[in-house]
């Protein structure tokens, strides 16, 4: 197997008495889709933070690419490649979609100190094409603060993207989001990512989707690893089932995904009948 | 950022949190359309005929009122468009100002020198002032704009044998062919537009893209990896680069320089001035400058109590119109695009 | 050693000041996290209505002048906070600066309308004037009284906020506002209770200090600054840290004149900006994240 893109061994967080985090394990295969899981406080948080430079590791390593990353600082681990996607909606409120993305393809590429307007019409093009495949093209000259919630969540993705990360981490990116919503948001998850070759880990509460786009699942309890496998395996280890006591888990779910939406279906979603239906994926 | 407190150092405190501030639904940078520059270039043709054909007295209060257009917008670049809300513009505005009084009371520039050298005084002394303040969160880079504009005071003040202290400089401080108002006003007029040239450029390019973004969300930006710290300092440079040059045409305006431009009310007209024309476009500040100076004056002429309507005005508009008179067009014009928008989004 | 007690009295007297008014800045903004830039006026005000006054007289009519000035502006900050401060509570800094500078040119026009454009002297209160000798050092009666009268402000303040119901709601609401309201109490009165006791405050200090200054239109202008550096170096909210920073402040001050007299506001200024760069949250207020 070739060295895994990220990479975190025996990470341990203290914040004075409490461990966040203790002596957690991760290993994220480039290319993959790779979801972690866990109960409220169970560490995903921090653990993303952790990876993303908010917070400073108290032990242990975090390797990005087999380059050792804990502790740096998080604009500079961004410029490495690894973003993230914010839980909370966080975008520029008063600029314009175009502009928001327009932002993160200047910003990612050290150019924002450009005064000529040359640059900018050359990366124009990139930009509209992320809104397309984001599905919001029709909105790009709306202010983004006008924005549904849904949309904005599309806009950050595509502000993501733009900054053509190697990883992208998505902290709950289906939070409060309608089930419309919501299998709009895993498919331009889905099929953002994998034409764009990037690695996605991705923390969530809505098991669906995890059990639906995930090549990977590492489950987290208080802090450290009690289960790591594919979603198939996962799902029957009875620490996992006792851990989600009373929660979403349950037998069988699919919604299949069809052919990938370009624009934002209104409407529930579909199960559809054949519950084995799962988009294309790399590997197994 | 943690906890959901509202906090007045929390750096995600956005303006009008109380929900007085209308976004527009519609992006309004500097936009292509012929309208505006057709509309912008028939005001500074009519100000130039104004300028031909008015009494002296009227022109010359409008070449100071014009001159302020240039400070007032400098001073937004930082306020409405960097999210950095500074009471120390008038610093720089007064060393533009005192470049030329000095380079004239010691005989060591000459007018032309001095105008070159003022712009660059008031960027270095306001990257100075920069590396020093942006470190520190909103309120307290607020205050510490404050201090300086009282350092500023205090040293020309203080340092009477070089400044002539608090008697300020009156003389013949420009040549004297700019000595008289007609030749006055068209060079002012001149450089004012230039200069609101150069800054409509600066704000539509880029790296003011970029510094709005700044303003909207520092910390997304930060993660985008905007080096943050650096591009305030860059518009702080520009800010007092052109808050400078306003300061050189209040001389060639008035032949005369004090320390009072210093003081922190000072450094509050321009801020009141944004406020007035709206501080989310380009030209409102300058809207609201020429507004602003045109009541002064006319109230200076009729009452003793300017400062009452001042006060009064600029307490109604902070805390019930904060978007100004140009976020009063913005929010009406606003309103007809969302109707049309939603018409074709309907069909 | 004289010469040193000399200039240590003079120090903690303009100390005093100091301390006086931004004690009163420092509790506005802590319990209502408000920046006021109208504070000076009441300061302002409070020289004023001991101007009127006293009139020409030196007998004890200096005495009840200070008191009724000090609540006349406590009064003032009253009718100010139920009218405009209210609305700037809770608002960003831009709107809370621009509403106060408002409210500074309302307060400074109508001054100039009671009061007039001129400046004022106010005469020494005969018991007061008059110079005391302690250790061969002599200094003038009215520095020992100044002190005296912070000294007593700072310790009615550590009572209160320390030792009272009021004072302990008022330490909470610099605090925890929310868990405050929770528990069923009137914030809002609170708050307006803290004005008042702010505004309170400075006419108090520009009352006391009357005979020792200009009492001209402008000292409004000036007093504020130095009151919100005083305030910011000590740490918002914190009455220890004003005093502390007034002190520091006063020190600086008189080391510069000592040192260099031209250049001793100068120095003043760029020490208070650097240590605020350096450590903007003050010396006992707390750092954020």
């Amino acid at each position: 197997m070739s060295t895994p893109l990220l990479e975190v061994r025996n990470l341990s967080k203290t914040f004075k008495a409490f461990r966040a985090v203790d002596g957690m394990e991760l290993s994220v295969e480039a290319g993959t889709i790779h979801s972690v899981i866990g109960p409220n406080g169970a560490g995903k948080s921090t653990l993303f933070k952790l990876i993303t430079g908010v917070h400073v590791p108290t032990s242990g390593e975090i390797l990005l690419g087999g380059q050792a990353i804990g502790g740096e600082h998080p604009h500079q681990i961004a410029r490495k490649g690894l973003v993230q996607v914010f839980q909370l909606t966080s975008i520029f409120t008063r600029l314009s979609v175009f502009d928001s993305v327009m932002v993160a393809a200047m910003a990612t590429r050290r150019r924002s100190l450009d005064l000529s307007g040359r640059f900018r019409k050359a990366l124009a093009g990139e930009v509209e094409l992320l809104l397309e495949d984001v599905g919001i093209s029709h909105l790009a000259k709306r202010i983004s603060g006008e924005l549904s919630h849904g949309d904005q969540r599309a806009l950050e993705l595509a502000m993501a993207l733009a900054t053509k990360p190697r990883v992208l981490l998505l902290d709950e990116p289906t939070a409060g989001m309608s089930p419309a919503e919501t299998s709009t948001i895993a498919a331009l998850i889905v099929s953002s990512v994998r034409s764009r070759d990037i690695t996605v880990v991705l923390s969530e509460h809505d098991m669906d989707v995890i059990f639906e786009i995930s090549d990977r699942v590492t489950v987290m309890h208080q802090g450290r690893v009690i289960a790591e496998g594919t979603p198939q395996e996962v799902r029957t280890i009875p620490e996992v089932m006792a851990v989600y006591l009373g929660d979403q888990v349950s037998g069988v779910v699919s919604v299949g995904y069809g052919p990938l939406p370009r624009r934002r279906e209104s409407g529930p979603r579909t199960p559809l009948p054949d519950s084995s239906k799962h988009r294309e994926k790399g590997q197994s | 950022m943690k906890s959901g407190k509202k906090h007045l150092l929390d750096e995600e405190f956005t303006d009008g949190a109380q929900g007085a501030t209308k976004v527009p639904a519609v992006d309004n940078t500097p936009k292509r359309t012929m309208t505006k520059p057709l509309l912008l270039l028939g005001c500074v043709v009519a100000a130039m005929l104004l300028g031909a054909m008015l009494p002296v007295s009227y022109s010359l209060e409008l070449e100071y009122a014009i001159s302020l257009t240039v400070f007032a917008v400098a001073t937004n670049l930082l306020l409405g468009f960097g999210g950095l809300v500074s009471f120390g513009q008038g610093i720089f505005y007064g060393i533009g100002a005192y470049t030329i009084a000095l380079g004239w009371m010691h005989h060591s520039l000459s007018f032309w020198e001095a105008m070159a050298v003022a712009p660059i005084a008031g960027a270095a002394a306001s990257v100075l002032m920069g590396l020093v303040a942006l470190r520190t969160r909103r309120l307290y880079f607020a205050l510490l704009t404050l201090a300086f504009s009282q350092l500023a005071y205090v040293i020309v003040e203080e340092q009477y044998g070089f400044t002539s202290g608090a008697n300020g400089i009156f003389g013949a401080l420009v040549p004297d062919w700019l000595a008289s108002p007609r030749n006055s006003f068209f060079f002012v007029l001149a450089i004012s537009v230039v200069s609101l040239l150069i800054m409509a450029k600066i704000v539509s390019s880029p790296y003011g893209l970029v510094l709005r973004s700044i303003r909207d969300n520092r910390e997304r930006a930060e993660a985008l990896g905007v080096n943050v710290f650096r591009h305030q300092l860059v518009a702080m440079a520009i800010s007092g680069f052109f808050c400078a040059v306003a300061g050189t045409m209040f001389v060639i305006y008035s032949q005369s320089s004090y320390p009072d431009l210093f003081l922190w009310t000072s450094s509050g007209i321009p801020v009141f001035m944004v406020v007035i024309g709206g501080m989310y476009t380009f030209l409102g500040p300058a809207l609201g400058a020429i507004v602003y100076e045109l009541a002064h004056h006319f109230l200076i002429a009729h009452t003793q109590d300017w400062q009452l309507v001042l006060g009064v005005v600029l307490l109604v508009i902070v805390l019930f119109r904060p978007d100004g008179l140009a976020g009063t067009f913005d929010f009406v014009r606003s309103r007809k695009l969302r109707r049309s928008n939603s018409k074709t989004e309907a069909n | 050693m004289a010469r040193l007690l000399i200039e240590l009295i003079g120090t903690l007297s303009a100390a005093s000041t100091l301390f006086v008014v931004a004690t009163g800045l420092t509790l506005v903004f802590g319990a209502m996290r408000v920046i006021n830039l109208s504070h000076g006026s009441f300061y302002m005000y409070g020289a004023f209505i001991v101007s009127t006054l006293v009139g020409t007289s030196t007998g004890a009519r200096y005495w009840w002048a200070i008191a009724v000035a000090a609540l006349a502006v406590a009064l003032l900050g009253t009718l100010l906070d139920l009218t405009v401060v209210r609305f700037t509570v809770n608002r960003d800094p831009l709107t809370q600066l621009l509403a106060t500078f408002a409210v500074f040119l309302i307060l400074a026009d109508l001054g100039q309308h009671i009061w007039g454009t001129g400046f004022r002297a106010v005469p020494l209160a005969s018991t007061l004037s008059g110079r005391i000798t302690i250790a061969s050092a002599t200094f003038p009666i009215f520095d020992l009284f100044v002190i005296g009268v912070a000294a007593v402000v700072g310790i009615g303040l550590w009572l209160l906020l320390g030792h009272s119901v009021i004072g302990w709601r008022i330490r909470a609401a610099v605090d925890d506002p929310e868990v405050l309201q929770a528990g069923g109490v009137n914030l809002r009165r609170l708050q307006t209770g803290v004005f008042t006791l702010g505004a309170f405050l400075a006419g108090l200090g520009g009352a006391v200090i009357a005979p020792q200054i200009v009492v001209a239109p402008g000292i409004d202008e000036s007093i504020i600054v130095s009151a919100f550096l005083v305030a910011v170096i000590g740490g918002l909210g914190s009455v220890l840290g004003t005093a502390v920073g007034a002190l520091i402040i006063a020190l600086a001050e008189t080391v510069g004149a000592l040192v260099a007299p031209t250049w001793a506001s100068t120095f003043t200024y760029i020490a208070v900006i650097l240590v605020l760069a350096l450590r903007p949250w003050g010396l006992f207020g707390v750092a954020e994240r």
